[in-house]
């Protein structure tokens, strides 16, 4: 499984700001957006394309995944994606955390389409604490066992949060382990 | 580590039975007792751990730490038990636990003499991150050392400059994947030269193909149940890999404590930002 940051965490950083980002997270994988700062448009060419390859492979980030809302652009994103070596991210399966529980959701994706190669979890990363029993235990269990290999994108749960993205992408620290309160209630596996 | 659910856990596991006082506890002083009551702390939420590994640091060859707790403190002895103390255990009243931790066959055996790295394998141009603990009283050595190693940058190694052989941070460098070399040429002073141990490519394939199960963007309070209930969905002899943004240690005691002898437990990447650890259930 590669857990990916999402541009749209912050769609108003650099590609070199969302990679640092990463770094600072211990991401080693990007999903980008088409449309956001980082300037990779479906109708990008091979030269930039080749020096955005460049710059990624020099980070050690990978950019994983390129999605594209304008349906009427998909065979421009088919071609970048291809080039950066990227899956193109047409069909993710959105998790958000603020509309239930998701790993139900993700059961039920997984039901429908056996093959699913990428999930977007929004309200995944600094948000994520909030989401407590929401199914964010379950499903990244779910997920590890099942040895999921596709992407899992972190994304906001709507852009009233993007300064706590921002925060969270700037500085290091983290929630720590939660052992003192852990709760063993809220992850059920139902195996 | 939550010292305090783990103990509330394991209580009623506990197997509590009178034995005679050892020999070896017998014969000391009682000025070369260290004393701590932790009962106040656990009736109040307080996790005491951090009092306990401070205390046990204080404890000089030859000396015993006796703790007071409010219910037999199990996962302690195994804690304890790696830095070489033994226990004799009084149950004073139903609430009161008297535990006495004292150094038992664990102290004639040598503290240096780990699987030390060739010296001439150090490569003397190597960069070095110098820290004198020379003048700082425990635990203060033992913390900024492990701080200091928490953020080593890959490649590097740290050099301690420190008064005496650092017997209890020994264990703990094997534990959490270092290798090092101690030199005293000098009296006061031992220089010790501690560096990551390096993952040879059969480990780094064996485990690109194994479960991955990733905790850091799980919420705080689901972190440890998801990561047991994973386990526990395990097959005998399959394995994980667990990925945090710190190092998982008190996981590794609540293992110890709620699984003991069904785990085992190998780091494969151990920080500064990332850790994972490959965590099998045992066939």
């Amino acid at each position: 499984m590669r857990i990916a940051l999402s541009s749209a965490a912050a769609p108003h950083d650099s590609l070199s700001e969302l990679i640092e980002g990463c770094l600072r997270r211990g991401l080693d994988a990007l999903h980008l957006v088409a449309g956001h700062a980082h300037g990779l448009t479906p109708d990008c060419d091979t030269v930039f394309l080749d020096g955005v390859c460049e710059i990624t492979r020099e980070s050690g980030v990978t950019i994983v995944s390129y999605e594209v809302a304008d349906a009427s652009r998909l065979t421009g994103a088919q071609c970048v994606a291809k080039r950066l070596g990227a899956q193109l991210a047409a069909e993710t399966v959105v998790l958000a955390a603020a509309a239930g529980n998701v790993a139900d959701a993700a059961r039920d994706a997984f039901r429908k389409q056996p093959d699913l190669q990428h999930l977007t979890l929004c309200g995944g990363g600094p948000e994520a604490a909030q989401f407590e029993g929401r199914g964010i235990g379950v499903l990244m269990a779910q997920l590890a066992l099942m040895n999921y290999g596709g992407v899992l994108a972190l994304a906001p749960s709507s852009s009233a949060v993007l300064p706590v993205w921002r925060t969270w992408l700037r500085r290091g620290r983290n929630w720590g382990c939660g052992s003192k309160t852990s709760d063993a209630s809220l992850v059920q596996m139902g195996l | 580590m939550n010292l305090e659910k783990m103990m509330a856990v394991t209580a009623q596991k506990s197997r509590y039975e009178p034995a005679p006082i050892p020999p070896a506890m017998a014969a000391v002083a009682e000025q070369n007792i260290v004393d701590l009551d932790v009962r106040d702390d656990l009736r109040n939420g307080v996790e005491p751990f951090n009092r306990i590994m401070q205390a046990q640091q204080r404890v000089a060859p030859g000396a015993i730490l006796r703790v007071r707790a409010i219910f037999d403190p199990v996962p302690l002895y195994m804690v304890l038990g790696k830095q070489g103390f033994s226990h004799w255990t009084e149950k004073l009243a139903d609430d009161d636990w008297r535990v006495w931790f004292y150094r038992g066959d664990a102290t004639a055996a040598p503290a240096t003499t780990p699987s030390v790295p060739p010296r001439e394998t150090i490569n003397p141009n190597q960069d070095l991150i110098i820290i004198d603990v020379r003048n700082l009283e425990p635990p203060e050595p033992m913390a900024q050392t492990l701080f200091a190693l928490e953020t080593l940058p890959p490649g590097k190694a740290l050099l301690q400059v420190n008064a005496r052989v650092p017997q209890f941070l020994l264990p703990i460098l094997e534990e959490r994947g270092f290798e090092y070399v101690l030199v005293d040429e000098q009296p006061g002073e031992v220089r010790g030269l501690i560096r990551r141990k390096t993952l040879n490519h059969t480990d780094t394939m064996k485990n690109t193909t194994e479960k991955e199960l990733d905790v850091r963007i799980i919420p705080p309070r689901e972190k440890h149940p998801a990561i047991f209930a994973t386990f526990d969905a395990l097959d005998a002899g399959d394995a994980f890999i667990l990925i945090n943004d710190h190092d998982p240690f008190p996981l590794r005691h609540q293992f110890d404590a709620e699984r003991s002898g069904r785990f085992s437990w190998d780091y494969v990447e151990q920080g500064p930002v990332v850790w994972r650890v490959r965590i099998a259930k045992v066939a």
